[in-house]
């Protein structure tokens, strides 16, 4: 499997590198990878963003993960919106914001470049059209492609203590399907089993691969299943991203090659990282 | 709505993934995150068009013949 790609983003210093850390392959994604970049970079304070395997391949894995210590507590956060997509087609698997900026800053992220731009700029003018998503504090508040948010202000606060107005995220690249007729009998097995989700069928705003528009998608979630927070499924789809024999069947079929043992193994794996950080 | 669905469809018959050379894009409002507009490039005739509009949970998509008929 090829290692998880982070893009460090030192706010202070105003440099950004992608880093490849062979040791971060078994935390999958979403949480457990999230807490594991947290216990690295503790010492800068991070803000942690994190997809996982699935997201931008199958339905319902539409939250992206936010990991942040708040007055001494390790807090997991999850946004939908597009933002998931993005990251997964920017080939990231975590954004780390360590550091403070000296000054507000907007960052216009594409890929793995990075632009550190004054917080006068034009949001709107970021990144490219159906392929960006841009997270913007609003009168306080941080929203989401113009609508999801978080409840509670963990993240505002975190944002406005690093000097971060928002950034945009924008996408380009392109992942080739291998196992196509596999992957589409998958898909086509999760996307019938909609009924399972634990929200009903409404006409808001989307996140990116669910279908259903429903009213929860524009306030975030917070803590929950860690095999589902690993694959940064939507939490409301517990039922069936719980089910272990499908998540590794999804994960086989994208070429991930985690074993059932590792994927049990997920809720130690950060319980252990927890104890590490604190 | 945002769902993204029909840019899956599309680059699924593709057999590939992503936003990059998709035939539809979704653009948001970033304003009011309630508006999108749907762009849709015509090289989607290439596609199993039927699929792309059975992809939409809001039957946002309609088949029309050139002339408009």
């Amino acid at each position: 499997m090829e290692p998880k790609k982070t893009l460090f983003v030192n706010l202070s210093q105003k440099t950004a590198e992608m880093q490849l850390l062979p040791e971060l392959t078994p935390c999958v994604g979403g949480v457990t990878l999230g807490v594991k970049l947290y216990s690295l970079y503790k010492d800068f304070d991070p803000v942690v963003i994190c997809v996982g395997p699935l997201n931008g391949f199958f339905p319902f894995a539409s939250k992206t993960c936010f990991v942040v210590q708040n007055d001494g507590v390790m807090e997991d956060l999850y946004i939908g919106g597009g933002l998931s997509f993005r990251l997964k087609f920017a080939c990231l698997d975590a954004l780390v914001l360590a550091g403070s900026s000296s000054e507000d800053v907007i960052l216009d992220i594409t890929n793995d470049e990075v632009k550190f731009l004054d917080a006068q700029t034009d949001l709107d003018s970021l990144g490219l059209p159906g392929k960006r998503s841009i997270l913007h504090m609003k009168k306080d508040s941080l929203l989401l492609d113009g609508y999801f948010g978080f409840d509670l202000g963990i993240l505002e606060k975190k944002f406005l203590a690093k000097k971060i107005f928002g950034f945009s995220v924008t996408g380009t690249k392109k992942v080739p399907i291998l196992g196509s007729a596999k992957y589409m009998t998958l898909f086509n097995d999760i996307l019938g089993q909609k009924e399972l989700v634990n929200a009903q069928e409404s006409n808001c705003p989307s996140c990116s691969g669910c279908p259903l528009g429903c009213d929860k998608s524009q306030t975030g979630e917070m803590g929950g299943n860690i095999l589902v927070h690993s694959l940064v499924a939507c939490g409301y789809a517990e039922n069936i991203y719980s089910n272990l024999g499908m998540v590794f069947a999804c994960l086989d079929c994208l070429g991930y090659k985690y074993t059932h043992e590792q994927l049990e193994a997920l809720p130690d794996l950060f319980t252990k990282t927890l104890k590490e950080i604190s | 709505m945002g769902c993204e669905m029909c840019v899956l469809e599309c680059q699924q018959q593709l057999k590939s993934a992503g936003l990059e050379g998709s035939y539809i894009r979704i653009l948001r409002d970033l304003n009011d995150g309630a508006k999108f507009v749907v762009s849709v490039d015509p090289k989607v005739e290439e596609l199993n068009i039927k699929r792309v509009i059975k992809s939409c949970p809001k039957e946002v998509f309609e088949e029309v013949e050139e002339d408009g008929a």
